[in-house]
């Protein structure tokens, strides 16, 4: 089983793309932070509007009706509040609301356009059907491209953003400087697929976080991996694989 | 439009996406995961043997997730060939886990009433000398020490948390592994989760958070069941509504069991990504 479920969507210009979708995970967290700031947002307004009824009632006395006046204000801001905060951040942010951000998710139409007004009125009016009895968090669950009822009348999906790729902040050792070009010069990187490439760069970036015997083990392999793929029969010299993994990337991002 | 993967396989994984795989697994296998639950529970009846068997059954459900994890999928009778070999293990991994609990709970135990002591002759020690004014020194030692209660019980809370978690796997690597007795499976998991904590503590929660949403109408049958039988006289009755206030309890906790044993094996699977590189490989990925 693969880890995530990706589905492939064909825009209206034909073209394929492939998205992951956000996952139960990810959607909760978001409406846990959404619904946090939500939640403080329409305690402040409330409490702003209860202050200011008293002071309404003081000063209009005579009106009767100013008590339901009053309850049907407050309950118009819950109303607001609650559809106004994922329409506006999700048309804002196109498709994003801070909860989504902080999740790195996204809502998207079903042919992989940006989701608009339209969509994010849909899914803030739909919202309150499917948090009756987590009936959006079963058919999230359940079916095979994550819905909740709200993406099933809005034709939207939701997302993970694609994670650009970080640039690399590893330290490197003086080394592997002359080390690289004396690869470049006399090995043929051909051997080395990108993927390979992203795997070196992995392992160099995350190595403090392992295990000291993790990485000996780690690196040693590795090592010996990519001598293999470059055709080398021995290594040029006694060096520690860390340093021999070290010049590989750097000769890598070097050739042209 | 550059269309790379968010993740590739190799990377670790964020919170949520832990979360989700751990969905994942479970529906896709809940068949499978249901039936070793039952076993589990018929077990549990026995004792000792049958304990142990409980503890490697919950062990064998996160090594069939973990295996599909690393595209190795197992059938039953495979992974039943692996885990039951090392039952007495299991055992003695529950045993130790059971005394730790006891030990920490000792330790807090003990630390309340020597807390308790201290509060008692401090207090006898201003006793005398407030006489001159009863009320000021009285109530501002009352307060004081309410809050260093306060504050006992929630360091205590904290080393409870940051113990649990730290263990939260402890039978998964002796499910997995290989060369890993019922003693050092407790210490893989200390290793493990060596600076991780916190984002198990949010696993932890979020996943709670969908088991008590998904269960929610159990849990809401469960109080009508409580309520109706706090309300009958009537012995017959009682003693009906005990016995489906029981099977509800085990339904309930049945459906969650595998659940949990599903996100303790992408856990595994994630902090061994992230402490040991698995994954990293240049040879599989032509």
């Amino acid at each position: 089983m693969s880890l995530f479920n990706r589905i492939k969507i064909r825009t209206p210009e034909s073209v394929e793309l492939e998205f992951t979708l956000a996952g139960i995970g990810n959607r909760t967290i978001a409406l846990v932070v959404d619904y946090l700031i939500w939640g403080a947002v329409l305690i402040g307004l409330l409490i702003f509007w209860g202050v200011l009824s008293v002071q309404l009632e003081r000063y209009l006395p005579n009106n009767r009706n100013i008590e339901l006046w009053i309850s049907a204000i407050s309950l118009l801001i819950t109303f607001t509040v609650y559809t106004g905060y994922f329409v506006i951040f999700e048309t804002l942010w196109r498709g994003q609301t801070p909860g989504k951000r902080y999740s790195k998710i996204r809502v998207i139409r079903d042919d992989g356009q940006p989701a608009g007004v339209t969509q994010a009125i849909l899914r803030a009016l739909i919202r309150p059907i499917d948090d009756t009895f987590f009936i959006g968090l079963l058919l999230i669950v359940l079916t095979k491209r994550e819905k909740r009822l709200g993406d099933l009348i809005a034709g939207t999906l939701v997302i993970q953003e694609e994670r650009s790729i970080v640039s690399s902040n590893f330290a490197i050792s003086p080394e592997a400087e002359s080390l690289a070009d004396e690869l470049l010069a006399n090995q043929n990187l051909n051997g080395l697929l990108p993927d390979d490439f992203a795997v070196i760069r992995e392992y160099l970036q995350r190595r403090s976080m392992l295990e000291t015997k993790a990485r000996t083990d780690l690196s040693l392999r590795l090592a010996r991996q990519a001598k293999d793929l470059l055709g080398m029969q021995e290594l040029p010299y006694q060096m520690t694989p860390d340093l021999f993994l070290e010049a590989i990337y750097l000769a890598y991002q070097k050739r042209d | 439009m550059s269309n790379l993967s968010p993740e590739h396989s190799f990377q670790p994984l964020s919170v949520g996406n832990v979360v989700s795989a751990g969905v994942r697994l479970y529906r896709s296998n809940l068949k499978r995961y249901l039936i070793l639950t039952l076993r589990l529970y018929l077990w549990s009846f026995v004792p000792i043997y049958g304990w142990a068997k409980s503890i490697e059954i919950s062990g064998r459900i996160s090594r069939l997730a973990y295996q599909e994890l690393i595209n190795e999928p197992e059938t039953m009778t495979e992974a039943y060939q692996k885990t039951d070999r090392q039952i007495w293990n299991f055992l003695v991994s529950g045993l130790l886990m059971g005394l730790i609990t006891f030990a920490l709970f000792m330790g807090f135990f003990i630390a309340f009433i020597v807390f308790f002591m201290l509060v008692g002759l401090v207090a006898s020690a201003i006793a005398p000398r407030s006489a001159i004014d009863t009320s000021s020194v009285g109530v501002a030692f009352s307060i004081f020490s309410a809050i260093a209660f306060l504050v006992l019980l929630l360091v205590a809370f904290l080393i409870w948390l940051r113990v649990f978690s730290r263990l939260f796997i402890y039978e998964v690597p002796l499910a997995i592994e290989d060369g890993i007795d019922g003693a050092t499976t407790i210490g893989r998991s200390w290793t493990l989760t060596k600076g991780s904590v916190g984002r198990i503590q949010l696993i932890i929660l979020v996943a709670g958070l969908i088991t008590w949403t998904i269960i929610s109408p159990a849990t809401f049958f469960l109080f009508a069941l409580v309520g109706a039988g706090a309300n009958t006289v009537d012995d017959g009755t009682s003693s009906v509504l005990v016995l489906l206030l029981y099977i509800v309890v085990l339904l309930g906790s049945g459906l969650v069991l595998p659940f949990w044993q599903a996100i303790k094996a992408v856990v595994y699977y994630d902090l061994r990504s992230r402490r040991e590189g698995l994954g990293l490989n240049l040879r599989d990925r032509g």
